[in-house]
């Protein structure tokens, strides 16, 4: 069986890092050519330096880009206090020697698209805002064919930054239309799916007590999740980026449905939302999109704790 | 007795909300039927609120309101109801005649000199509700809630917006912001209420006029909605309204913040719901969430028959 090639678009981020992680355990399956960075959770510097710590910590040897340090036409704004004082939570991982690829990030992912093998294609799981993967289809067109389709992390038919936007889409607003509005096949990992996902407190209590260091480490990022008001009356820890992953390893256990989507980029109170048409008359062109609505939880656990253990 | 005014645009699932309000299964005291563009043409929603009252033999005001939006212009849907507004069933020109006066005008009168509270039940666009309260905002203080169908968390009328508000958003808000208690029947309830021929057929089997006239609004309803929103039979949206106010109990609500937009390129006229409290905003709306479908339609069924009596 021939791997997916893979490319990670990411802002770690407690759920980025889980998964990071996880396809560091996948790679029996998924060949990971790379990993670039995008402002959204943290800064630019913080998440590039936490996606640096992460590949050396888990040996996962891909190169790193530093990409887009905020939106393409907003000011930026973060959501630190949801992923502690060093985007892990609290958690601090070994020091690393490991740096960025020098050199721009935009043309580095494209050369990396490109000089895949005749007839392999890439498929790209942006985990952040929009940012870097907007200019990659905007700058080079070329790469529109040897993209097998784009697993996004973020959106869905209601919001966690505001009533209507998932807080990726809201990051990025333009950056995501341009995204959804290429016609590349795209997967939606948005909160109707991520919200259904997750573990819970005893399986992460497990992780956290392993003398594994790598489990305890990740035990502690989602213990920190545990500790935050939104979590203190729930058995169930959403980490929402890594549901991105096992889709790609494992969509047999997930459910959704073909619709087309709009992103809306106005200054009223929906700006950021991924406005899908549920209708059944919508019309059949332009469905370009596959909106995750549901998975099976307890074959989601096993698989991620099992792909966790095996690190 | 609870003191309401509705406000609509019939419409085949605003007569079956009129009849609901008007049997003596509800405790209802209607003070007066106000109309509005939204449907139709106001005066054929005008037309057809006279039909139906006729029909019930109820003897209240009809008032015919805001031919059309604040700020947009009209919109209408005839795909859905018909030329006339309340294609199906044929019923008499009506000899009851509209009364004098504008519908804003009225509604504020109303409030005004009502000794009890006013519930006001708008099941179409929120133009004359969001008038009166311009024109007459010390009219708040006599209204204790605002039953309406509009809104949810999906459209129909366009992938965001459900039709009532979508045609004006603009009033939606100000009735939104208004401060007085919302309690909101969105599509995510009201599309729990369809009408399915099994319904349809339920409901024919009720020996009585209004059964009958229900019966025939209910399959012209439901034969639009399968043509043009592929659904097997037609939900009586609005009737979710004064069911409510009969039977509170039936339906599953949850007190948050909605918020109208009125900018959005792809979600003009959505109802933005707070469901996870994410705004910080103050609650402005009871919300219903899901309706207990059985007794729904056993409660229903009891108000047709009870037009059968003596």
């Amino acid at each position: 069986m021939t791997k997916t090639n893979l490319w990670i678009d990411c802002d770690p981020g407690i759920d980025d890092a889980i998964a990071i992680a996880a396809c560091a355990a996948s790679q029996d399956v998924l060949n990971v050519h790379g990993i670039s960075t995008v402002a959204g959770n943290q800064t630019i510097e913080r998440v590039t330096n936490n996606a640096l710590l992460l590949t050396d910590f888990l040996n996962l040897d891909v190169p790193v880009v530093s990409g887009q340090a905020g939106p393409l036409t907003r000011e930026k704004v973060d959501a630190g206090h949801v992923h502690g004082t060093t985007g892990l939570g609290d958690t601090v991982l070994p020091k690393t020697s490991k740096t960025v690829e020098p050199g721009n990030p935009i043309v580095f992912m494209r050369d990396t698209i490109m000089n895949l093998p005749e007839g392999e294609k890439m498929t790209l799981v942006p985990v952040g805002p929009l940012t870097n993967i907007a200019l990659l289809l905007k700058v080079f067109p070329e790469v529109n064919n040897k993209i097998e389709k784009i697993v996004i992390m973020g959106g869905g038919t209601y919001g966690n930054r505001t009533p209507t936007a998932e807080f990726n889409i809201w990051g990025d607003p333009e950056a995501g239309k341009m995204v959804f509005d290429s016609n590349l096949p795209i997967v939606m990992c948005g909160l109707d799916v991520t919200h259904k996902s997750g573990l819970n407190r005893e399986q992460v209590k497990e992780l956290y007590d392993s003398d594994k260091k790598i489990q305890h480490a990740f035990g502690d990022m989602l213990n920190f999740y545990f500790d935050s008001p939104a979590y203190i009356n729930s058995d169930l820890v959403h980490i929402h980026d890594v549901v991105a992953i096992i889709y790609i390893t494992n969509p047999e256990i997930f459910t959704g449905q073909q619709v087309s989507v709009d992103v809306d980029c106005t200054d009223g109170i929906n700006r950021g939302m991924t406005v899908c048409d549920l209708r059944h008359t919508a019309p059949e062109e332009g469905r370009n999109v596959t909106l995750l609505t549901d998975l099976e939880l307890d074959k989601f656990q096993k698989i991620l704790l099992d792909k966790l253990e095996n690190l | 007795m609870r003191n309401v005014i509705l406000d609509c645009d019939p419409g085949h699932d605003d007569a079956v909300s009129i009849i609901i309000a008007a049997s003596k299964k509800s405790d209802l005291n209607i003070l007066g039927i106000t109309t509005v563009a939204g449907n139709v043409e106001v005066e054929k929603n005008t037309q057809n609120a006279l039909k139906v009252s006729e029909l019930l033999k109820l003897e209240v005001p009809v008032v015919q309101g805001a031919e059309r939006p604040l700020v947009k212009q009209s919109e209408i849907a005839p795909e859905i109801h018909g030329d006339t507004g309340m294609d199906g069933p044929e019923l008499p020109e009506p000899t009851m005649r509209v009364k004098e006066g504008h519908a804003v005008d009225f509604i504020i009168d109303q409030v005004k000199r009502s000794k009890e509270k006013v519930t006001l039940v708008p099941t179409g666009p929120l133009t004359n509700i969001a008038m009166a309260l311009i024109k007459a905002p010390e009219i708040k203080e006599n209204i204790d809630e605002i039953v309406l169908m509009g809104g949810g968390t999906f459209g129909n009328w366009t992938p965001a917006a459900e039709f009532n508000i979508y045609v004006d958003a603009e009033a939606a808000k100000v009735v939104f912001e208004s401060g007085i208690p919302i309690a909101m029947f969105g599509l995510d309830v009201t599309h729990q209420v369809i009408a399915t021929p099994d319904i349809v057929e339920r409901v024919g089997k009720i020996d009585n006029e209004i059964a009958q006239f229900v019966k025939e609004l209910l399959i012209f309803f439901g034969q639009a909605y399968k043509d043009h929103f592929g659904f097997n039979g037609g939900p009586i949206h609005d009737a979710c309204t004064t069911m409510y106010l009969m039977k509170p109990e039936l339906f599953e609500m949850q007190h948050l913040n909605v918020s109208i937009e009125t900018k959005g390129e792809f979600s003009y006229g959505m109802t933005a719901v707070d469901k996870l409290n994410v705004t910080g905003l103050q609650a402005n709306t009871h919300f219903a969430w899901s309706v207990d479908q059985d007794e729904f339609w056993n409660v229903f069924e009891a108000v047709l028959e009870s037009y059968g009596e003596v």
